[in-house]
């Protein structure tokens, strides 16, 4: 064999060592990537809803790859079970109530099993257990979602649309406000009125500022009653005072609206002499035999001064105080 | 007409048995087992190379676009990774190996035909069937999967320098994503194809050129069919393999 073919077929062994060399690095990153040739372990998870996810899928557990989806069936009661693929490290993170849903990786991407949640003091989960899955918002609840917010900005915008052509017409308060001359002179008016209402405001408020001045004044009335104990206990008495005599008032108030009640009710011998026409005319008739029996009685009486047996008496009294004016009149000389 | 058809199949349909069975008895020709070897692997290497340099660079270039509308060039490595394992590159390379190897076989064997050289071997004690035809087919199916893994490789990093271009992707971030789709099923099927690829191409030049008559116009048709049918029936090759492949997925 000369150097020349020596070469070649180094060359070529090179060449095909190369080529086998690539095949297998190939074969061990896909190996690795799917963890095929490191020791795992399996565990299944429950959904309602398999969501097209296939065998090869990746598992992933806090964003983290851990594995790949071994099998995708149906069991007895309809439900997806779902036989993952776990690499013996990561397995250990898994705890008995750690939770499972079908998820994408990337918004359009394939279908992947995130594995989530779970608590150390539940324990570490077992080979071959059944890990409960829940079911997330696929896209089409997404879109539908979407769909109803669009119809819903649709009319929102069409109403949009109403109420500015309303505006730009000068209908409606808004269009008014905005369109109407008359209505801006008004509201500058009313600013205007504003403005000076704040003058006064300003204003008064210099004056209160001052009589709080003078309020602080030591030599004021109001400061001797706020700072004086003496004036503040003759105060106090004072009004004491007054809220007793305005008790007694208020008795005095009670009495009278009771007595007054009396007065109004027919039940009472007042309330039926101030309310009662029967006996208002009763009255009337009693006060006019009154009037009569006193005048016949005068003349009565007159007649009887006149009788010889009361005559002597009346003008002895007569005659006695004729004497005593007498006297009267001497004593006054 | 049908006849005619009838015929060169069961000639094929015998030529390939004698293939078999003359490949499997010694004694057997290793040093021009691994001369042809060298001349279909070692001679293709240039033109494997830049083509599949060139095919990862396009194929990239073309991707971005489509994938840019959804906002998913990151998908750009595993895509091309994808296209070149399971077709670009088993294709490409059967392609080109059919034009450059196969013309070759075609001609060299048709030649050799028209020239009664074959017949004079067969005169000897030399089975040229065991030393032309065997040692072609056995050496172009075992070169085929070699320059596929080959083309792959280099159109992955014809990709990853565009990729690494445009998006600024870091070469463990490439290799991560290029080789995250691929399955041991895309690996093992496009060898599987490479190798059937080759088988393909081998025989049919061989049979081409071994059975060419007419002189020096049948050695140029011996070429010409011999390029023509092997790129035929690799497309029909792919399309059973693809669809068996994809049952098994």
């Amino acid at each position: 064999m000369t150097m020349r073919e020596n070469t070649r077929h180094l060359l070529l062994g090179i060449f095909v060592a190369v080529g086998a060399g690539l095949f297998i690095l190939a074969v061990l990153t896909v190996g690795s990537r799917q963890q095929s040739f490191a020791r795992t372990v399996r565990i299944r998870v429950l959904f309602d809803d398999a969501q097209g996810l296939q065998p090869g899928n990746n598992v992933w557990l806090s964003g983290v790859k851990i594995g790949t989806v071994k099998r995708v069936s149906l069991d007895e009661n309809n439900r997806v079970e779902v036989l993952l693929s776990i690499g013996r490290d990561p397995f250990s993170h898994i705890y008995r109530d750690t939770r499972g849903k079908i998820g994408t990786d990337g918004f359009i991407g394939n279908r992947i099993v995130i594995l989530y949640g779970g608590t150390k003091t539940t324990g570490r989960v077992a080979e071959m257990a059944v890990l409960t899955g829940e079911q997330t918002v696929r896209t089409e609840d997404m879109l539908a979602t979407l769909q109803a917010n669009n119809k819903n900005l649709l009319v929102i915008t069409g109403e949009l649309k109403v109420i500015a052509q309303k505006i730009n017409t000068g209908r409606g308060t808004l269009g008014v406000l905005l369109n109407d001359e008359r209505m801006a002179g008004q509201l500058r008016r009313t600013v205007g009125g504003l403005h000076s209402a704040a003058e006064r405001a300003e204003e008064l408020t210099e004056k209160l500022d001052v009589f709080a001045g003078s309020l602080n004044d030591s030599a004021g009335l109001v400061h001797r009653a706020f700072t004086d104990t003496l004036v503040f206990q003759q105060l106090q008495e004072t009004l004491e005072g007054l809220r007793t005599a305005s008790g007694r008032v208020a008795e005095a108030a009670a009495d009278i609206r009771q007595g007054t009640e009396g007065l109004k009710s027919d039940r009472t011998p007042a309330g039926v002499l101030l309310h009662s026409e029967e006996v208002a005319d009763d009255l009337r008739v009693t006060m006019e035999h009154l009037r009569t029996s006193s005048q016949k009685l005068d003349e009565d009486l007159e007649a009887l001064q006149h009788n010889f047996l009361l005559r002597g008496f009346f003008r002895k009294r007569e005659k006695a105080r004729k004497d005593s004016m007498a006297k009267s009149a001497g004593r006054l000389r | 007409m049908w006849r005619a058809i009838f015929l060169r199949l069961y000639a094929v349909a015998a030529f390939v048995t004698r293939w078999f069975r003359v490949a499997l008895k010694p004694p057997y020709e290793w040093r021009e087992v691994v001369r042809q070897c060298r001349e279909i692997g070692l001679r293709s290497i240039g033109i494997i190379t830049l083509t599949g340099f060139i095919t990862g660079i396009v194929f990239t270039k073309q991707s971005r676009p489509s994938l840019a509308d959804f906002g998913a060039t990151s998908w750009l490595p595993s895509l091309v990774s994808l296209a070149l394992v399971r077709a670009l590159a088993p294709l490409i390379t059967s392609l080109i190996i059919a034009g450059k190897v196969g013309s070759n076989m075609g001609a060299e064997l048709g030649s050799m035909r028209v020239t009664e050289q074959i017949d004079a071997m067969e005169v000897s004690s030399v089975n040229p069937f065991k030393f032309l035809v065997v040692t072609r087919v056995v050496a172009i199916s075992l070169m085929l999967p070699v320059l596929v893994t080959f083309m792959a490789f280099v159109g992955l990093a014809g990709s990853f320098l565009n990729v690494h271009q445009n998006e600024q992707t870091s070469l463990e971030a490439f290799i991560e994503d290029a080789f995250g789709r691929i399955s041991f099923l895309d690996l093992f099927s496009s060898a599987f194809k490479s190798l059937v690829y080759g088988f393909t191409i081998g025989m049919t030049s061989c049979y081409m050129g071994y059975t060419a008559e007419q002189g020096t116009v049948g050695v140029g048709k011996a070429a010409n069919s011999a390029v023509v049918v092997s790129m035929f029936l690799i497309f029909v090759e792919e399309i059973l393999i693809v669809q068996v492949v994809n049952a098994m997925r």
